[in-house]
């Protein structure tokens, strides 16, 4: 069953596909999360998932990384395979950034050993080296003064924007974000989101699960829409927000809009 | 918090004092009547000093099982609560058969297994101070894993997810992310375990493992004065355990 594909919308259709999820499934018990997704992205998309809570959402960006594994259907990223070896999943996660909800600091350690743990101990990459990337990156999203701070002494804007440089410290070729600012307080949601936005204009590809409305509208090429396991909806931001689909997507958007 | 302070006040009350007097007036009255003077007045603790050089040496014997205890457990223990997170089943099957064995038995029992039984099946003499050495090793670490294992719990599943996220090697994502926080949660229970191991040593004295509590025992043989030399040897064990909790507070409250 091919359960739930549509067509694509993709803003730079010429460039090549780089995640290609084939019809997959996955359960919890008896509870099916994930009820046949299929989707292509491209090279350089910018792609929102949205839906309410409970639909999947989260689980499915998981399952792109590995994080979840899947029952049923294949994955295909970069140059690797989902399901496969385990030396090859861990390969296809250094090229494969993900930044979490809760940011998922090493609190014992420093901002900087937070940043250059990767690249050092993943990529062989010297200390020297790492430490310019550290300190580069922390520039880039705004908090180069903190480099010796540990994650409980930062704001929890400061802290997601420390899990962001740490998964571009890798130099990933995909980044994909699982709601990074649903656990922030609302003042600092924004300066999260400049960062990923200027990620963005950057020419990354990123997948973002996002209740942010106005941020998906305005930076996503494609905006999917997840709800009871099955991704129903994928267009154009104009399109997903101005025409409803079905019913359940008409519902969402008068809930969120 | 409020009940807590009302407590205190009450405990200041007339009443609690004159409760605390009249039970210390009957303790009096019960020592007076009861209690051997003439026989308390003859325990002789010289013997202790005489001797102090013997209960040294027991003592050193003593300290260098809990050592034993204390750093096999330790690393032993953590290899095997790392390899009960095993994705072989068998692996964890293993592991878990070894530690509820050797928590399950009677510390007594495995000496005897490994003094006696072990050399009529392998050929393989052991002096009693191996032997012990042997047992009680094996013994920590089934304990420290379980502690170990606790610990490595108590580590948010999103820092293995962070770890995992970045594709650090396995190695890295133990010794760098999951270990440190997890033995620094751990101090606590593992001085705990190391000071239970310090008085549990006692029971090589059953093999004649010449430490302290060996040591009291001739001694006490030889001069018999048991109540002198054993008392000296709880004071002896009580002190140095108690050090040692002591230590642990201010270590962990230097870790927070």
């Amino acid at each position: 069953m091919e359960g739930s594909r549509v067509e694509t919308s993709s803003a730079a259709a010429e460039t090549p596909v780089v995640i290609s999820v084939e019809n997959i499934r996955k359960s919890y018990g008896s509870f099916e999360v994930l009820r046949g997704i299929s989707t292509e992205i491209r090279e350089k998309d910018v792609t929102c998932i949205v839906g309410p809570s409970g639909g999947g959402k989260s689980t499915f960006i998981r399952t792109l990384n590995g994080l979840e594994p899947i029952n049923e259907g294949r994955i295909r990223i970069l140059d690797y395979t989902l399901p496969g070896w385990r030396k090859e999943t861990e390969q296809l996660r250094r090229s494969v950034g993900m930044v979490f909800q809760s940011f998922n600091l090493f609190m014992h350690l420093t901002v900087r050993e937070n940043i250059t743990l990767g690249p050092t101990a993943a990529l062989k990459v010297s200390r020297d080296e790492a430490n310019a990337r550290a300190e580069r990156l922390l520039d880039r999203v705004g908090i180069g003064n903190q480099v010796d701070k540990y994650p409980g002494q930062l704001s929890g804007g400061q802290q997601q924007r420390v899990a962001i440089a740490r998964a571009l410290a890798m130099e990933p070729k995909i980044m994909l974000f699982d709601e990074p600012t649903s656990a922030l307080d609302p003042e600092m949601v924004k300066e999260v989101l400049e960062v990923i936005r200027d990620l963005a204009a950057s020419g990354m590809t990123m997948l973002v699960v996002t209740h942010e409305m106005g941020f998906a509208r305005e930076v996503a090429h494609r905006v999917f829409f997840m709800a009871d396991g099955v991704l129903s909806v994928d267009a154009d931001p104009e399109t997903f927000f101005a025409s409803p689909k079905d019913e359940r997507h008409a519902a969402f958007l008068s809930k969120v809009l | 918090m409020f009940a807590l302070e009302e407590q205190v006040e009450e405990k200041r009350s007339p009443w609690g004092l004159v409760a605390v007097m009249a039970t210390l007036a009957l303790i009096g009255v019960a020592a007076w009547k009861y209690v051997n003077w003439q026989l308390l007045a003859s325990l002789d603790f010289s013997v202790v000093w005489d001797y102090r050089l013997a209960l040294a040496k027991g003592l050193m014997v003593t300290l260098y099982l809990t050592a034993i205890a204390g750093l096999c457990g330790l690393t032993a223990g953590t290899v095997l609560a790392a390899l009960s997170q095993s994705r072989l089943a068998l692996v964890r099957w293993v592991v878990v058969a070894y530690v509820e064995l050797f928590r399950n038995t009677p510390i007594l029992v495995q000496l005897i297994w490994i003094h006696f039984a072990l050399p009529v099946f392998t050929g393989w003499n052991t002096t009693a101070l191996q032997s012990g050495t042997i047992a009680i090793a094996l013994q920590a670490s089934a304990y420290f894993s379980e502690i170990v294992r606790g610990g490595i719990e108590s580590v948010p599943k999103g820092q293995w997810e962070a770890a995992y996220a970045l594709g650090l090697p396995a190695r890295t994502t133990w010794g760098r992310v999951i270990l440190p926080p997890a033995l620094k949660s751990m101090i606590p229970a593992l001085v705990n375990l190391t000071i239970s191991f310090f008085k549990a040593s006692s029971i090589l004295s059953v093999l004649q493992v010449s430490e302290l509590m060996t040591i009291t025992n001739r001694i006490s043989n030889a001069v018999y004065k048991p109540i002198e030399l054993f008392t000296a040897a709880a004071v002896i064990y009580f002190v140095l355990g108690y050090i040692l909790s002591q230590l642990t507070l201010r270590l962990e409250r230097a870790a927070k």
